[in-house]
């Protein structure tokens, strides 16, 4: 939990350029956000208009005792709160629009950006920072920033004609709320802030209380064989006695502000009423004057407390605007060219109708590699391929083997040196070109929540059961599918989560099959699977492999021995390369890496066991 | 409809009501207080200015004579000054109590309802943990104790205090104007009308928009954790539309939610706009009559809003209530599953005995895995358990833990039925590392030593170099501090299965279970970690489930599963005699050999 990333809750400057990237969707409804500030504005307008009204009534009637134009300030009276409930319901709607709009777009755009991306930006960032970006970040900025023009457009205005008003009914008594004006600004600026500390301390808390939840929930099986329900409760309690006493400070300090700053406003509308009194009394003011004055005393400070609100509200939603900008300005790593692009089309708009078939020639020409952490995995790497081959990689966990297959799907690109496939720069086509001729099947295995049949059909879109079917006898995994009560329409759960980490194999591999692929890449992919399903797999393969490249990685040598070839690779290096029976007699590292399996004279006497 | 969530939501607040007393007791201070400030600008206005002979109620009257009569404030107008701000701060301080009271309940009570259910949540049966939706768990933990939590410290208090406030502004009104007083509140009932009517369908199109995040926060997740097999089959495109499908249909409903409110607000603001038009006007009128005096008509239009506005939140805070209920309703469901049952009682037996099946069946919602099942395994020695995907290896280990409970026959350690054991001693004597193994977020040694974080580092080193992860440990930059999971490091399969296998080590078990956890280490490693476990945990149980054959034939005895029953057991030996399943993966995996 120490390492929740500490800049989220820091201190934060307001970046324009930040907020200006999120406005920047509001393109094609910019009108909202004039609507929202117009509409506020007319209600600052509206405010000032009935308090006139207000003054208007004692001056023109009450005092004179006059019926005289009656009807008019009825009717002007109950227009102004007519008009005001207009606007409530015009700016509503538009913040409203404005805030739906805006975070369907950017989370389109967001969620559209992170297809693009590659390998290394997930390695480096995790899904659940990624989710929460796309999620509750979106929400929080775009609620923020949608909602904040109203307030700003009546602001304003409340604050300007209030002046002028003031001025032009009153100077004296105008300068008694011009004086408290800078009090009432330097009190919001002071609470507000701190306010805002404590609002960052609760949050910080906050997010770690999400994470033991998170954790306490899916890491929940783990905790019950380990036994650890105890310690992790009280560790949770700790976090949430914490959070507690947070809350209830920083419910103290915000619940200070408004008594303290409503005190300065009473305080000055004491001063006016005494003030203004005199005056009364002198007969140098009206009665409707000085009930005017007691009106907007109170009123001027709204508009400070709102801006005050707004200030804060941007500045504690600055780390959330900033990570969602992150993702819509994120860039891969991995590009095509704009040649590429023009002949290819990209991810979203590909050119099938460019796209030529893979015969599956490989060549790695003087290729290096090393991840972003510095450790240099391969080290001017040449290999060749022919098409149809079957190879099979074997060396140690972090001998490169993984790297070589990421390489040729250009998950990764290559530090230095090119990787030809059919003779071309893997670069010179796009990326969905490539992938799109792949059949990859990982170790762990991915599902997506939804039935079998529709996870196998990923595969194929347009699979039809039958093929469906076809291609799961192929390898084996029809007869447990149909032994389900439910049989293809089964649902795997989350994450593939209700099948065992074989069953998911099993299926990821048909998923695969069910492609068609040119080119196949099985990385541990058969490592849960018990050896008679293998064997089943292997002989599907092998009608599979023919006439295509395949690459295979897997500790288990009984799954390569069958290979074309067979590549050892230690340190980023291939130091054996022969089939099965070749580097058997070579008696060097696969020798040795066998013999290890099977420890010295173990199979005689098993052989002696068995004759 | 909603009792039963209603008596969950008093029951939260248990033990913190006198906050929530206490906070509405400065409510009657408040009102007072409401009451009097207007007053004090009517009496300034109609008897020390207009000179009028002075008629309010009583107590305000004692008040002024008290400072000394009309006459001698007009001479003195600071007092009326002082007065009003005596009299604002005292409001001020009631406001500033009722938010302390209010927050002092309402975190106190979340505090227990999130330690409750995080614990509720850890002593759920693993079933529940297999089969739940772990993003909609999360939400629930934490957006809706949310929602639960600003409804106690606000609306809660803030609803009777409408009611209050409505109902006593409207008698002492009454002590003012009749008349005016009725016109005002005529249209009391048109509010509420309004309120309720779209706080039945806010809750409701409220409902679907909640929905709906939910599966676009879904599709989102799932992309991104298949994020390599999306790539790898090109399927972004496809990717995008099914998340635009999702994402249009939010941004639709997002809208027609966002125009109720508006409408909702609209509304609201019109009829209490005529609410004070009327006032204003006719209170006019009555002035110009003669029935009010000027400085009660100024008392009363700022008692419209003291008193009637607060009753346009009343549509909030209903729907805030509604919501409240559904997030209660949330957080009571997974409240009401059931515990798993004999954690913390049972018996204690020393677990250093055989480990018998007799005739135990078991079968999964209607999947029947083991029908009559017997086995014995010895006490001390390696095991080996072969079998097919879906053979029930992993389930008969959830059965020796309890994980999941049989439903036919026992299972047995030294003599004991396992059913009669304290299920937390029982899992403890037996550790189990999984095939996938869940790190948590913390650091690596901190992971290695989770259940006895008071374990020295000298025995976490030499856990680590028995699981032949210390090497790989001290590679990274913070060797034992490296942070892993969520936030921190990622590690490769074969690295999270030797950390497991450490966690593992660290623990004074009897029974080590591995579930087929080395199959992301390399055959070298694999062996060479069964090595050191065999001389140094001798006295230990250990089962181990794998299809590698040169794991199997190193064992004491080995058993093959098929089908949910045991087809060949004995050692290597006896089972390659037998020439069945075992001698076929025999055969299959040495053939390298040849």
């Amino acid at each position: 939990m120490s390492a929740i990333q500490e800049q989220d809750f820091g201190k934060q400057k307001i970046k324009l350029s930040t907020w200006k990237k999120v406005l920047s969707y509001a393109k094609n409804n910019r009108k909202y956000i004039y609507i929202s500030l117009g509409f506020g504005m007319i209600t600052g307008i509206l405010d000032l208009g009935s308090s006139l009204a207000n003054m208007w009534a004692i001056d023109a009637f009450i005092v004179p005792q006059t019926y005289q134009n009656f009807g008019w300030f009825a009717f002007i009276f109950l227009m102004i709160q007519i008009l005001f409930a207009l606007c409530s319901f015009i700016f509503t709607r538009s913040s409203g629009q404005l805030e739906a709009h805006l975070a369907a777009d950017i989370r389109k755009d967001g969620f559209k950006k992170l297809q693009t991306m590659s390998f290394s930006y997930f390695d480096k960032t995790t899904v659940g920072y990624l989710l929460t970006k796309l999620t509750s970040d979106v929400n929080r900025t775009i609620e923020t920033i949608s909602w904040c023009f109203i307030d700003l457009g009546w602001g304003i205005m409340a604050i300007i004609v209030g002046v002028i008003g003031m001025l032009f009914v009153n100077i004296q008594l105008a300068m008694y709320v011009l004086l408290a004006l800078p009090f009432l600004v330097a009190i919001s600026v002071f609470f507000q802030k701190k306010i805002l500390q404590h609002h960052r301390m609760t949050r910080r808390l906050n997010s770690m209380i999400i994470s033991y939840f998170n954790e306490g929930i899916s890491g929940a099986k783990t905790t019950k064989t380990l036994v650890r329900e105890s310690l992790n409760n009280q560790e949770f309690r700790v976090i949430t006695k914490d959070m507690s006493h947070e809350s209830l400070r920083a419910a103290i300090v915000s619940g200070l502000y408004m008594p303290i700053a409503s005190l300065v406003m009473s305080v000055t509308v004491a001063l006016m009423m005494i003030h203004g009194g005199y005056q009364v009394q002198n007969m140098s003011l009206s009665i409707g004057e000085l009930s005017f004055f007691m009106n907007i005393g109170m009123m001027m400070f709204e508009p400070i407390r709102s801006f005050a609100r707004i200030f804060a509200d941007i500045q504690s939603s600055q780390a959330a605007a900033e990570r969602v900008v992150s993702v819509l300005e994120a860039e891969s790593d991995i590009q095509d060219t704009p040649e590429v692009i023009h002949c290819y089309g990209d991810v979203f708009n590909p050119r099938l109708e460019n796209f030529e078939p893979i015969e599956g020639d490989i060549v790695f020409r003087d290729v290096s590699f090393a991840y972003d952490q510095g450790q240099k995995v391969l080290d001017h790497f040449n290999l060749s391929i022919e098409k149809g081959q079957t190879v099979a990689l074997v060396g140690a966990t972090g001998s490169g083997k993984s790297t070589i297959v990421n390489l040729i799907c250009r998950f990764y690109e290559p530090t230095s040196g090119t990787i030809l496939l059919d003779g071309k720069d893997i670069k010179e086509r796009s990326q969905l070109w490539l992938h799109s001729h792949l059949g990859y099947v990982l170790q762990s295995p991915h599902l997506f929540s939804g039935s079998i049949k529709e996870n196998i059909r990923y595969g194929k879109l347009d699979a039809t059961d039958e093929e469906i079917i076809e291609v799961s006898k192929k390898i084996g995994c029809h007869d447990f599918i149909e032994k389900l009560d439910l049989g293809y329409d089964t649902l795997v759960g989350e994450g593939g989560s209700l099948l065992s980490t074989g069953q998911k194999q099993l299926i990821s591999f048909a998923r695969a099959m069910i492609a068609d692929p040119s080119i196949f890449i099985l990385d541990e992919a058969t490592s849960s699977i018990d050896t008679d399903s293998e064997q089943k797999i292997q002989e599907a393969s092998q009608s599979m492999f023919k006439n295509r490249t395949s690459l295979v990685i897997a500790h288990r040598l009984s799954t390569i021995k069958d290979a074309s070839r067979i590549l050892v690779i230690d340190h980023g290096q291939i130091i054996e390369d022969g089939t099965h029976h070749q580097l058997m007699q070579k008696k060097g590292y696969y020798y040795e890496l066998y013999t290890h399996q099977f420890k010295e004279g173990q199979i005689e006497q098993s052989l002696e066991i068995l004759s | 409809m909603n009792k039963k969530e209603i008596q969950a939501l008093y029951h939260y607040v248990d033990g913190y009501k006198g906050y929530l007393l206490m906070s509405l007791g400065t409510m009657f201070i408040e009102l007072l207080v409401s009451f009097m400030t207007p007053l004090v600008l009517s009496v300034f206005i109609d008897n020390i200015l207009n000179q009028q002979p002075l008629h309010v109620v009583f107590y305000f009257e004692a008040l002024i004579k008290a400072l000394g009569d009309v006459d001698y404030i007009r001479d003195h107008l600071w007092m009326m000054g002082l007065l009003y701000v005596a009299l604002r701060s005292i409001g001020g301080l009631m406001t500033f109590i009722r938010a302390w009271a209010n927050n002092r309940a309402s975190e106190g009570a979340m505090k227990r309802l999130r330690d409750q259910l995080y614990q509720h949540i850890q002593y759920l049966p693993y079933d529940y943990h297999v089969k739940c939706q772990t993003g909609d768990l999360i939400q629930r933990a934490t957006n809706d104790i949310e929602t639960i939590r600003r409804f106690i410290a606000g609306s809660s208090v803030e609803f009777v205090r409408t009611l209050i406030l409505t109902v006593c502004g409207m008698f002492l009104m009454m002590g003012i104007h009749l008349p005016l007083t009725l016109i005002a509140f005529s249209l009391v009932p048109f509010l509420l009308f309004t309120s309720l009517y779209f706080f039945k369908k806010i809750q409701r199109y409220y409902g679907v928009v909640e929905e709906r995040e939910g599966r676009v926060f879904t599709i989102i997740q799932e992309n991104l954790t298949g994020n390599r097999v999306v790539r790898a089959f090109a399927r972004q495109r496809y990717e995008v539309d099914k998340f635009n499908e999702e994402n249009e249909q939010l941004r639709l409903e997002t809208i027609s939610l966002d125009n109720l409110f508006a409408s909702l607000w609209g509304s609201l603001d019109l009829i209490s706009g005529i609410q004070i038009s009327l006032v204003s006007i006719l209170g006019v009128y009555y002035v110009l009559q003669g029935s009010l005096s000027l400085g009660q008509f100024t008392a009363f239009s700022s008692y419209v809003y003291t008193f009637l506005f607060p009753i346009r939140s009343f549509g909030r805070v209903l729907s805030d209530f509604g919501r409240t209920l559904i997030s209660v309703h949330r957080i009571e469901e997974i409240m009401n599953e059931k515990e798993e049952e004999g954690l913390f009682e049972g018996l204690q037996p020393s677990l250093k005995g055989d480990i018998v099946f007799e005739n135990v069946s078991f079968q999964y919602d209607d999947v029947k895995v083991f029908d009559h099942l017997n086995m014995t395994i010895p006490q001390g020695k390696t095991i080996a358990i072969l079998g097919g995907t879906g053979s029930g290896k992993s389930t008969l280990i959830l059965l020796l833990q309890r994980l999941y409970d049989i439903q036919e026959g026992r299972i047995t350690i030294n003599g004991y039925d396992i059913t009669e054991m304290n299920k937390l001693y029982l899992r403890k004597r037996m550790s189990m590392v999984l095939q996938e193994p869940f790190l948590y977020s913390k650091t690596i040694l901190e992971n290695i030593r989770i259940t006895s974080p008071q374990s020295s580092m000298d025995r976490v080193i030499e856990a680590s170099k028995m699981a032949h992860i210390h090497d790989d440990i001290l590679s990274f930059e913070q060797g034992y501090h490296t942070v892993v999971g969520e936030r921190g490091v990622t590690l490769s399969g074969g690295q999270k299965q030797r950390v497991a296998i450490a966690r593992a080590l660290m623990e004074e078990s009897d029974v080590l279970i591995f579930d087929d956890s080395l199959s992301a280490v390399d055959t070298r490693t694999d062996a060479a970690i069964r090595e050191d476990l065999k001389h140094k945990k001798q006295d230990v149980t250990t089962i181990i489930i794998s299809h590698r054959i040169t794991t199997l034939m190193e064992a004491d005895y080995i058993f093959v599963l098929k089908d949910g029953h045991v087809v060949e057991e004995g050692c290597h030996e006896d089972l390659l005699k037998q020439k069945g399943l075992y001698y076929e993966t025999y055969l299959i995996q040495s053939s390298v050999a040849q």
